[in-house]
């Protein structure tokens, strides 16, 4: 039969570009693992809550005192997911609200839990019989971080469950929800608007490394070596060359964005510097991979590996959380960190959801300018070591 | 005697199991052509991108101009220019641009590069294609782009791998007289299967095989050396078989190569021009007239052949 013909013909070219059908087939094991090692194994994640408690407590005819922050405190780290000791919620403390909204921004907590003077007298009260007594809670979030829902939800019902044991009275409390900046008046398209840009420069990767690719299957490369050029003068060129071509990416993105109705809580030219800025370390990835591609074909195939990293673990498209590794400047590391367009797409959200400035994201700018140059100086080195110098 | 411009000492290189170029030595002078002949898959290609600093050798060193090629200065490396056996062009780059952005990478100054790049354009007839795309060219046209290419920055030593492959008969007697006329003016080392080609212009040949250099030296003394003699065929058309078995005969006191196809003697043997009036004479003695005569001299076809034998190659 024909059919099985052509089958064993396509069949033995398949797997007579070994590389390219093993790169193939480990591509989804070898990203399921990176998602492994990236989610820290078999871990359970924790929503970080920061709790910031102005309950001044009651002091009790008896002399003894209630505060019913400890309670909450407690009633909150004793929820655990099923089947493991692993709290769902981890409480933080010691941030005032200035920090606290910072951290929000920053993506370095979920949610911020405020309790107000009264908290416990009012619970009191309420035990008493005071039915008129209200204790009130606060809420305040960035809704258009994807944990924000599970980590109100979860507060909420846990809160819930304890005013009802506490008080033996039902709805016992007033409730607050604060949204943090802007993240309030944005539609579902606002909020996925900074990932999606983001993406879209990532994408650039393909084309700076098919690019050098074919530089290279097709001989140029050889002919380049000969002369007098540098390796910095080359990749500079082609450096100069996809940054001018990304920033005309990110204006048509941005562009196309806000004919669509996006508007930016912040100012429009931060989001350039930070697209552009953003370009550097993708062209960075797209020298690595070319490093090691002799032809068109093999480019697009190995670039795959750096898109998915980039693009899956990033946050750029799906909500992602991860293990801490160490803290630095008040900020929790973790493996998405050494990812740069993590800090890009933190960067633009900050910006475009909640109208932060420059003074506002020079972190995350600092953090992908020296992972660019890291980036930067391995590309350069493996291309100069694969594709200029003689073998 | 020259002085030496690029000395190859001892190279070795290895692709895994096989020896592509084993301990090859050779010296080429200022100013000669030297043509450096092998079969397919002989080691020539490796030899050249090993002699132009595209592929750093196992063992051995070569010296441009006395300094080393590999981590030597790019001053001294840049005095080469390479054409390979490939198109290698940038397709969607006009002739004129590619030759300017090639000049620029060595260094050449703008106005120089656009003076060279019009005259180069010139000489291979690709003047009225100066603004055209490289890919919209012909075949034969982006083969003498391809040539230029490797000339733009006027390099000393030139490295023409297989130049005439490819080309239609018009294009290659241009690249063949372009190439003559460039040998005067510079050192031009030349990789080839036209055997006619590399005889009439080489001033010295390297034949190399399996790796390994087996002769060189000038294609005169290669004929003398190798060659297993001039040609000479004796049609005997309509003689017995008996006139042509004394014929052989009388025709051995010259030489013991002689095959007979049908009526035919081939006779082969060192010299034979200057003993023709005595084979004449010997025939005639014999009362053996030939119909016809055709002498051809030792070719370096003939020396190739001898040296590498005829089993065909990859």
């Amino acid at each position: 039969m024909k059919l099985f013909t052509v089958f064993r013909k396509t069949f033995r070219e398949r797997m007579r570009d070994f590389w390219l059908a093993l790169l193939s087939m480990i591509m989804a094991p070898f990203f399921i693992l990176i998602y492994y090692l990236m989610m820290g194994g078999s871990s359970f994640s924790s929503y970080d809550i920061i709790l910031l408690s102005h309950d001044r407590g009651v002091t009790l005819e008896d002399g003894s005192t209630f505060n019913a922050t400890d309670e909450v405190r407690e009633v909150l780290s004793n929820i655990i997911w099923a089947d493991s000791t692993k709290p769902v919620l981890s409480l933080r403390e010691g941030y005032d609200r200035e920090r606290a909204e910072q951290a929000l921004r920053d993506r370095q907590r979920e949610a911020l839990l405020i309790l107000d003077e009264d908290f416990s007298q009012s619970i009191y009260d309420r035990s008493m019989g005071d039915s008129l007594s209200r204790p009130k809670i606060t809420l305040i979030g960035d809704l258009s971080n994807p944990y924000y829902t599970p980590a109100a939800v979860m507060a909420i019902g846990a809160l819930d469950s304890y005013f009802m044991r506490a008080t033996n009275t039902n709805p016992p409390y007033d409730f607050e929800e604060i949204a943090l900046g802007g993240s309030a008046s944005r539609t579902e398209f606002e909020f996925y608007v900074p990932g999606i840009f983001v993406a879209a420069v990532i994408f650039l990767l393909y084309e700076v490394c098919m690019l050098i690719a074919r530089e290279v299957s097709a001989g140029t490369m050889d002919r380049l070596n000969l002369t007098r050029m540098k390796t910095w003068e080359y990749l500079g060129g082609i450096t100069l060359t996809f940054i001018v071509f990304g920033l005309v990416q990110v204006v048509f993105a941005l562009g196309t964005a806000i004919g669509l109705g996006f508007t930016s809580e912040g100012p429009i030219w931060i989001t350039f510097l930070v697209g552009g800025l953003l370009i550097l370390p993708v062209i960075a990835f797209g020298l690595i991979t070319a490093s090691f591609s002799r032809s068109e074909s093999e480019a697009f195939v190995y670039s795959n590996f750096p898109l998915f990293l980039l693009i899956f673990f990033s946050g750029s498209m799906f909500p992602f959380s991860q293990p801490s590794w160490f803290h630095l400047f008040g900020r929790s590391f973790g493996p998405m960190d050494l990812l740069p367009p993590t800090h890009g797409v933190n960067a633009l959200n900050k910006v475009m959801t909640h109208g932060c400035g420059i003074g506002d994201i020079w972190v995350e700018l600092v953090i992908m300018m020296v992972l660019t140059v890291v980036y930067f100086a391995i590309g350069a080195y493996l291309f100069q070591w694969r594709q200029t110098k003689a073998r | 005697m020259a002085e030496p411009v690029l000395q190859v000492e001892n190279l070795v290189k290895r692709f895994g199991s096989l020896t592509a170029v084993d301990s090859l030595s050779l010296e080429v002078q200022a100013g000669e052509v030297f043509g450096f002949l092998g079969p397919n898959g002989a080691g020539k290609t490796t030899s050249i991108r090993m002699m132009c600093g595209l592929l750093k050798p196992d063992e051995g060193r070569v010296l441009l101009h006395g300094k080393p090629l590999l981590g030597g200065d790019p001053e001294t490396t840049s005095r080469v220019g390479v054409c390979p056996q490939e198109i290698v062009i940038w397709k969607k780059q006009t002739c004129m641009e590619q030759l300017l952005f090639i000049a620029d990478m060595y260094g050449v100054s703008r106005k120089t590069a656009k003076q060279r790049a019009e005259s180069l354009l010139e000489q291979m007839h690709l003047s009225e294609k100066r603004n055209k795309l490289a890919k919209t060219l012909s075949g034969g046209m982006q083969r003498r782009l391809n040539l230029i290419l490797a000339l733009v920055h006027d390099p000393d030593i030139i490295v023409l791998d297989e130049p005439e492959a490819g080309l239609d008969p018009q294009s290659r007697v241009l690249v063949r007289e372009f190439i003559q006329d460039m040998a005067s003016r510079k050192t031009v080392i030349l990789t080839t299967h036209n055997m006619d080609e590399a005889d009439r212009v080489a001033d010295r040949v390297a034949i190399i095989d399996h790796g390994k250099l087996l002769l060189v030296d000038t294609p005169e003394e290669l004929k003398k050396q190798a060659g297993t003699g001039d040609v000479l065929e004796i049609s005997l058309s309509g003689a017995t078989e008996e006139s042509i078995a004394k014929a052989r005969e009388t025709l051995q006191s010259f030489t013991d190569d002689i095959i007979v196809h049908d009526s035919t003697l081939q006779v082969r043997a060192h010299g034979l021009i200057e003993k023709m009036p005595t084979v004449l004479e010997t025939l005639h003695q014999a009362e053996i007239v030939p119909c016809e005569m055709n002498w051809r001299p030792t070719t370096l076809e003939d020396v190739f052949i001898s040296l590498t034998g005829r089993g065909l190659r990859e």
